[in-house]
Parts: C-alpha cells; sequence; structure tokens
C-alpha cells in the first residue's frame, strides 16, 4: 500500500484519503468572467510530471496539498495549506 | 463469416506477410497527420482511404500500434446509455460493429453476448426504467428484468437474499457485445494501409507547430513533419498532446485496471455488471472471466497495476459469483483513460482550425471505435461537423451543455 | 423489564438488539440502559465492551482552547493525544481546535454534563458544542493482547511502545472510519469510536478477531 503523509495525522495508508483534485487560486469571485469560471471548474493542467494537489484524510476531514509526480507516483511532501507560497516554485525536485 | 477465413481454413498451405507498412521513411508532408495508433486512429485513417479518397496519411504512434488502451479494454459493446445524444451515436457504432469482420473480411470475433446490469437498490431500479424508456424510445433493445428473468439469463449469478446488496432487478441489453479488441485495430491497420496510408510505429510526437491558429509542422522523435491537418486521438496523453498545440481541455487521466482469472469451460454467456459492487465481467472465449471495475482513486499517467485493486475486484466479483473465490488469477494490467466531467467525448474542432480532437473516451471509448472513425474521417474530408458528434464539441464545457453519461457509465463501460 | 411506575428508558445502545439477544443483564441509570454483564462470561483476558451509552461531548471552533482555559480545563498538548481529567474523564484533542471529552468507566465524572451546561450559559465566541452520543458508537478493548489483535484490523502500529498511553489514531479499522485512543487503567485498553451507523458491523468485526484470541464480550461489571 501507498503510503501519504497526512500533515496532522502522520503517514497512512493512501486508502485513508480522498483525492481532492488540482490545486489553484480560485478566479475572483467578483471581477471574473464566466470563461474564467468554466476553466478553473472544468479545465485542470492535468499534468505528466509534478503537480500541487487537494487531499483530505477521511477519518478526520482533514484538508492539506501535497506535491505527487503523476508519472512515478511519488509524493514529494505534504503540507498545510499555509505553507502553499513556500513550495510554489520548488516542484521540480 | 469472412469469406477469407473459409478460404483460409480449407487451405494446406498458409502464406504469411506483413498485413501493415513496416520500416518506412518518414515523408517531408503528409495532407492527415494521425497522432495515435489506437483503435481511434486507425478507424479514421481507415475511413478516410476508403470512403473519402485521402490516403496521404501518417499515423504516428510513440509505442506500438493498438498498444494502448485498444489493448488493454475489456471489450463491451453496448448502447445502452441515457441521454438522446449518447444512444443515438454509441447505436451507430454498434451498426458499424456487427457487420465490421465483413467490411474487412477479417475476423473480428464480435460477439453478440448481450449485456446484463444488475441494480442492488431502489434507486438503481428508477435509473434503469429510466434508461430503458429512453433506449427503447431510440430503437435500441434495452428492458428491466425481474430476478426470476435474471436467474435464466445468468444461472450462475449467485440470488441469494442473505448478503449485503440482494440483486433486485436488471437492465438487459440484448445488443451487447464483446470482440477481439487487437483484432478491431489490425483489421482497421490493414485496410488503411493497404490503401497508402503509412503507418508509423515508435514515432512520438513531442511539439506541435502552431502559427497563426494553423498547426503547420509535426515534430516527431524521428524529425519534423508538414501536415495539412492534424487529428489527435492519444487516449490517456490527450491533455498532454493538446498542449503541444496550445489547447486546453476537461480531462482527467485516471488508470483503469482489469483482471483475467485461469479458464473455464463455457458457464457464462452474457456480460455481468454491478455498479453497485464496482465490478463487472465475462467470459471470453478462451474460458477466462475478465474482471473489471471503477477507475483508480486518483490521476496517475503509468500502466501499473495494485493489489487494493485486485482486492477491490475479488471482493465484488465472488458476491456475485462465488465460485470465483477458487479462481487463479492469471493477469492484471491497467490503461491510462482521459476522463471528461460528464463521462461524453470530446470530438470534432479545437481553437486550432486544422488540428481535430478525439479525446475524452474514459473508459467507454473501445465500443465507439468504428463510428468515431468514421464521423472523424467526415470531419477532416469534408470540413464539417458531422450531427453525430455536434453535441460532443469542445466548446460545450463554455455552454454548461455537458451530455451526462455518468450514471449509465461508471463501473460499465 | 418496564412497569407502569418504572422511568421510560430513553437512552439506549445502537447494539441494544444484539445485547439482548445475548440475553445481557441491563442497568439502568436515570433513563440510560446499561450491559452489566452476559450470561457465558468468564472473565476473560480480552474484552470488548460498548460504552454507547455513556456520557461524552464535543466542542470545536477557534475558540474552544481559550475557552477550556478559562475553566482551567487540563488540555492536551498537540492534536491527537489524549488527557485525563480529575474526575476520571478523558478529553481527547482530535485535531487544532476539536475536542472530545468522553466520561470514565462508571459513567460518574461530572465533567460532561457539567461542560455542557457552561457553554450553554456562557455562549463562548467561536466555540461550539458538538452532540456526539448519537452521531458516534463507542466501545473499548481492554487485555494485554488488544494490541496484537488490532493488528490484523488497522494499518496504524498500535503496540504500546510505538503508541503511547493517551495517544489518538483517527483512522480506518476494518475499512470503517475509527477514533483510536489508548487509555491504560488496570492494563492496556483502546477505546474505538464509530460512526453510529457502522457500530453493529464493526462491533461483529472486533468480536471475531476477539474471540479468535480467546476473548469475550463483557458487560461494564468487568471492567469496574
Ligand atoms: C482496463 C480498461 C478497460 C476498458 N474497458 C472498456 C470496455 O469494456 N468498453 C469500452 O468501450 N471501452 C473500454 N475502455 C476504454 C477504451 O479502451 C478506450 O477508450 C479506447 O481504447 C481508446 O482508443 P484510442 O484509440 O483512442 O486510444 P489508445 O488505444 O490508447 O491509443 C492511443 C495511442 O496514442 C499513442 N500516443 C500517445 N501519445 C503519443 C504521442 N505523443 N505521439 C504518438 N503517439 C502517442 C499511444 O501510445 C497509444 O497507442 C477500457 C479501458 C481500460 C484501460
Amino acid at each position: 500500500m501507498k503510503i501519504l503523509n497526512c500533515p496532522l495525522n502522520g503517514p497512512r495508508n493512501i486508502s485513508e484519503f480522498t483525492y481532492g483534485g488540482e490545486y489553484h487560486p480560485m478566479p475572483d469571485s467578483m471581477g471574473s468572467s464566466q470563461e474564467a469560471w468554466v476553466e478553473y471548474v472544468f479545465f485542470p493542467e492535468n499534468p505528466a510530471g509534478m503537480v500541487t494537489e487537494w487531499w483530505m484524510h477521511t477519518a478526520t476531514a482533514f484538508w492539506f496539498l501535497a506535491d505527487r509526480n503523476t508519472i512515478t507516483d511519488e509524493i514529494l511532501r505534504t503540507y498545510r495549506l499555509q505553507d502553499a507560497g513556500k513550495y510554489a516554485h520548488d516542484k521540480d525536485v | 463469416m469472412p469469406l477469407s477465413l473459409l478460404r483460409r481454413g480449407l487451405q494446406k498451405k498458409e502464406h504469411l506477410k506483413h498485413q501493415f507498412s513496416v520500416n518506412r521513411s518518414l515523408k517531408k508532408h503528409y495532407d492527415v497527420v494521425i497522432i495515435g495508433a489506437g483503435g481511434h486512429g486507425l478507424a479514421t485513417a481507415y475511413y478516410l482511404s476508403r470512403y473519402h479518397g485521402i490516403s496521404n496519411i501518417a499515423v504516428l504512434e510513440k509505442s506500438y500500434m493498438g498498444g494502448g488502451n485498444t489493448a488493454r479494454n475489456t471489450a463491451v459493446i453496448r448502447s445502452n446509455y441515457l441521454t438522446e445524444e449518447g444512444v443515438s451515436f454509441y447505436r451507430e457504432s454498434l451498426k458499424l460493429y456487427k457487420n465490421l469482420s465483413n467490411e474487412f473480411d477479417y475476423n473480428i470475433m464480435y460477439e453478440n453476448r448481450g449485456q446484463l446490469t444488475l441494480a442492488h437498490n431502489d434507486a438503481a431500479i428508477r435509473s434503469f426504467r429510466w434508461r430503458a424508456e429512453v433506449n427503447q424510445h431510440l430503437g435500441v433493445k434495452s428492458e428491466l428484468v425481474d430476478r426470476q428473468t435474471i436467474s435464466e439469463l445468468a444461472p450462475q449469478l449467485n440470488l441469494d437474499e442473505e448478503v449485503r446488496y440482494p440483486i433486485m432487478a436488471g437492465l438487459w441489453h440484448a445488443d451487447g457485445a464483446t470482440a477481439r479488441h487487437d483484432a478491431v485495430a489490425w483489421g482497421y491497420a490493414r485496410g488503411a494501409c493497404s490503401r497508402g496510408v503509412e503507418l508509423h510505429q515508435l514515432t512520438e510526437v513531442q511539439a506541435v507547430q502552431v502559427s497563426s491558429g494553423t498547426a503547420r509542422e509535426v515534430h516527431t522523435n524521428r524529425g519534423k513533419i508538414s501536415c495539412g491537418c492534424v487529428v489527435q486521438a492519444v487516449a490517456g496523453n490527450s491533455s498532454v498532446v493538446a498542449a503541444m498545440a496550445g489547447i486546453r481541455l476537461p480531462i482527467h487521466s485516471y488508470p483503469l485496471q482489469a483482471m483475467v482469472t485461469q479458464p473455464y469451460k463455457p458457464l457464462l454467456n452474457p456480460h455481468l455488471s454491478s455498479p453497485q459492487l464496482h465490478v463487472y465481467t465475462h467470459q471470453t472465449s478462451r474460458g477466462e472471466f475478465v474482471i473489471g471495475g471503477g477507475s483508480d482513486p486518483y490521476p496517475l499517467y503509468n500502466t501499473r497495476s495494485t493489489l487494493d485493486m485486485k482486492e477491490s475486484l475479488a471482493a465484488g466479483i465472488v458476491e456475485l459469483l462465488p465460485f470465483l473465490a477458487q479462481a487463479k488469477i492469471l493477469r492484471q494490467w491497467a490503461g491510462t483513460t482521459d476522463m471528461t466531467p460528464d463521462y461524453s467525448p470530446i470530438m470534432g474542432l479545437s481553437p486550432v482550425d486544422n488540428y481535430y480532437l478525439d479525446a475524452g473516451w474514459g473508459t467507454w471509448g473501445f465500443k465507439a471505435t468504428p463510428i468515431s472513425g468514421k464521423c472523424m474521417a467526415e470531419l477532416v474530408a469534408t470540413g464539417r461537423v458531422p450531427d453525430l458528434i455536434k453535441p460532443f464539441e469542445l466548446d460545450r464545457f463554455y455552454r454548461f451543455q455537458q451530455v451526462n453519461e455518468a450514471g449509465a457509465t461508471a463501473a460499465s463501460h | 423489564m418496564s412497569s407502569e411506575s418504572s422511568p421510560p428508558v430513553l437512552r439506549r445502545s445502537q447494539l441494544y438488539h444484539w445485547h439482548q439477544q445475548q440475553g445481557a443483564a441491563f442497568a439502568m441509570t436515570g433513563s440510560t440502559l446499561r450491559v452489566l454483564r452476559y450470561p457465558d462470561e468468564q472473565a476473560p483476558a480480552l474484552s470488548l465492551t460498548d460504552l454507547s451509552t455513556h456520557p461524552r461531548v464535543g466542542f470545536k471552533g477557534v475558540g474552544t482552547r481559550q475557552w477550556l482555559r478559562q475553566l482551567a480545563i487540563d488540555m492536551p498538548q498537540t492534536p491527537n493525544c489524549a488527557a485525563r481529567q480529575p474526575d476520571g474523564s478523558l478529553l481527547a484533542r482530535l485535531s487544532e481546535h476539536e475536542h472530545l471529552l468522553l466520561d470514565n468507566l462508571a459513567a460518574d465524572a461530572p465533567l460532561p454534563a457539567e461542560l455542557l451546561r457552561r457553554w450553554e450559559l456562557e455562549q463562548p465566541s467561536q466555540c461550539y458544542a458538538l452532540p456526539r452520543a448519537d452521531s458516534h458508537s463507542w466501545m473499548i478493548l481492554a487485555g494485554a493482547d488488544a494490541a496484537a489483535m488490532m493488528s490484523s484490523l488497522c494499518a496504524v502500529d498500535l503496540r504500546p511502545q510505538q503508541f503511547a498511553d493517551g495517544s489518538i489514531a483517527q483512522t480506518s479499522v476494518a475499512r470503517t472510519n475509527t477514533i483510536v485512543i489508548r487509555d491504560d487503567n488496570h492494563g492496556l485498553r483502546y477505546h474505538l469510536l464509530c460512526d453510529a451507523s457502522t457500530a453493529l458491523y464493526l462491533w461483529n468485526i472486533l468480536l471475531e478477531s476477539v474471540t479468535a484470541f480467546g476473548g469475550q464480550a463483557t458487560g461494564l461489571e468487568h471492567l469496574l
């Protein structure tokens, strides 16, 4: 079983988690066009490589971010939302 | 039955020759460049060359022909979808499939075995009734059946009431079928190559050069080629290839896994599917039970298989066919599937003028191989989007006009 | 069991029918029913006991810790730890802010009711009460073999040398979400809280494992 490290609960089987989609900043709720919303909702990057995504530890409903390689399935790191800025430019390890 | 089969059966000696073009160098220019030699790409080439007189075509394949999802799928062919757009489209594909062996003069082992989808709760029965109504209205054989009929269609099914999810009713689709998936790809490839189409294996598209909204060149690991137009049919890699042309798609690439048991004597005719247990199966002509289910829990560009999925498929299948608890699993595998939000494909025009999309086939695209090839060929040849695929345009997401087949697709393909 | 004059039973466990089928002897405290013992009980070394009718209450919201501090409650310093209170109740910290207070085994600690009363009176800012009596079922697994038994049902290493007294794991036990709290008291013990709708499922699975280790389901008397 693959193991994911939850920032709150520690290392757990990946089956304890729910995948929550790619992490992208939400469009400005007032000024954004319909097209921007459509792309935010429906159009992921779906990259073959590193991606930052939402995950939830199901037993505690705790949401956090993970940097994961979608080719090798390696999880580079997991962290809380407030640390998102810290790793934003550091995904090509 | 294809005539050649009969002829060869009576022949004493077999004369084997290459069925597809091999080891050719790339030309400088092709009128049509098709990316991806899976069933869809090859079918497009076939219909273009056979019915539209266009044969200056290169089909580029990064790996080997038909080795993508075309090789990995569980070969279920059916048209009992939920929306009018979906049913009408897949219905036409079934028609083409029925005659495909004759069309190719090549046996694709089409077996009209029927598909039985199982309801284990009231909500499922309600949606089956709805599907049956829509299907019948559109001329597709589809009906709600009770437990008695189920026991006659599939006497091996466990109809015990003392299980977690007893079987309450079924959706019987007499038109449901299977076919030899590789043979479908080979048949199209053979037919296309014999009409001058070039198939280039081990040729990976790495970039697409677009200027003023038109695709000019396709760059491969074997050099650059100029193109009249491009069709992309790369399934799990749809987002990656489209991005080369600057196009974004509403697609997530998820693995879908399947496995087969050791062979048994023939004992199960129809294809069985249980959306509740996330499992489906049929017995192949080799006697193996091919078992599939739901997608992996998160996206991945990788065809590894997992113990988790094996366990989950096994748990589901022994509920339906308890004797399989003793079965040995021979193989387990995965394909990368291009999943759309509404479980319908993305076909037709793209933001780039001469760049056509055949994508978003997810877990359900094998059955659509003939009709997709036919429609894509018509689009390329005439420049007009055939009515049958208009509802599947990329643009639908901007208009909030999704074609929702989620309920008629998940775990039943 | 109930006559004209006896008070009505307002609170019984989600596992009540199972207990009844085993011929359990019940005790009624106020309007709450609890299992005292089963007829075939033999003081097993490994036991599983239903505590679902024991009082418990949760609080969450960013003001929770400040409010509890004001009340001089002994609070766990980090999430996923539990702290024993002077009256025997146990305060489990489930996340940054969410806390769950479990009564003692005799179900006579004043704190759970007291906290809820204070919360209603004071309406502390950004602190919300979470009634947990109906949302979660509560069981306790007791005995030296408890860790070995759990190892086949739960992927978290719960062995005593890895999972200290007072540790909490919110995880999957037999594929159902469960809160596991180690709370030693006459030997190794784990509280197990699961969604009430999965209680019977989890109970039966646990019991199968308990039986495999030579243990039994017991009533409260065995633990006290
Ligand atoms: C386990 C499994 C079970 C399934 N079961 C069913 C079923 O029962 N019924 C059903 O209808 N559908 C089913 N499907 C879905 C079905 O297999 C696919 O939708 C269908 O085969 C897609 O065909 P295709 O020709 O578009 O793609 P593929 O056959 O995947 O072909 C795409 C080709 O593109 C090539 N390619 C990718 N990138 C590049 C590049 N950059 N350059 C050149 N070539 C490239 C790939 O190597 C590949 O050969 C299943 C899928 C899986 C994985």
